[in-house]
């Protein structure tokens, strides 16, 4: 249980996209900002979440093994520390978004 | 082009400045090796931390600065590079690669 909860905040961990939150949210008041992270929180969750219950039924009917997770999801961390995360979006689309 | 405030907490910052695919694929292989609920658990348990740390984001970075983001990316990639060659190597020998013990 705690290896699972290490491993998952270890990728998930927002401290290093606190700039880029703190740019997304420019010009937001205390209120709409709260509103905004909260509900950032909870969809990208539901999301990990569905993950979670429904990806073993989608690899499985995909005839995907643990193994061949685990290679492509080595390859995908690999390629995607937290800073580049923070580029995938840029600022002119936060903008232009509020 | 992102419309309103709304859509725009689902994508991009929902998904994937927060929940990117590297975190759905650990999220994946936590379920397959620990079971469903340590990964439904672990998912709270984060969600809850990071809700905690964003909203308090602004004295969050004052505190610790500008630059302190930038050097734990740099230490946090070097711990996800290690968790990501550990992975492939566990999933070439699990499929068979590699033929060593």
């Amino acid at each position: 249980m705690i290896e699972s909860i290490v491993t998952v905040a270890l990728v998930a961990n927002v401290l290093p996209i606190l700039p880029v939150v703190l740019q997304f949210t420019e010009g937001l008041s205390a209120r709409e900002r709260r509103a905004l992270l909260l509900r950032a929180v909870l969809a990208g969750n539901l999301v990990a979440a569905g993950a979670a219950l429904g990806g073993g039924w989608l690899i499985h009917t995909t005839r995907v093994t643990v193994d061949d997770l685990r290679v492509s999801g080595g390859i995908i961390l690999w390629s995607s520390p937290p800073s580049t995360c923070c580029s995938a979006v840029s600022s002119a689309s936060c903008r232009s978004a509020r | 082009m992102i419309g309103e405030p709304s859509s725009f907490s689902l994508v991009p910052m929902a998904v994937p400045v927060l929940v990117g695919p590297a975190t759905l694929a650990i999220v994946l292989v936590v379920a397959e090796d620990h079971g469903r609920v340590p990964a439904l658990v672990a998912i709270a348990a984060n969600a809850a931390l990071n809700a905690l740390i964003l909203l308090m984001a602004d004295r969050v970075y004052a505190r610790l600065g500008p630059g302190f983001g930038r050097a734990l990316g740099k230490v946090l990639s070097l711990i996800l590079a290690a968790m990501a060659v550990a992975m492939i190597r566990v999933g070439l020998l699990g499929a068979g690669v590699g033929g060593g013990s």
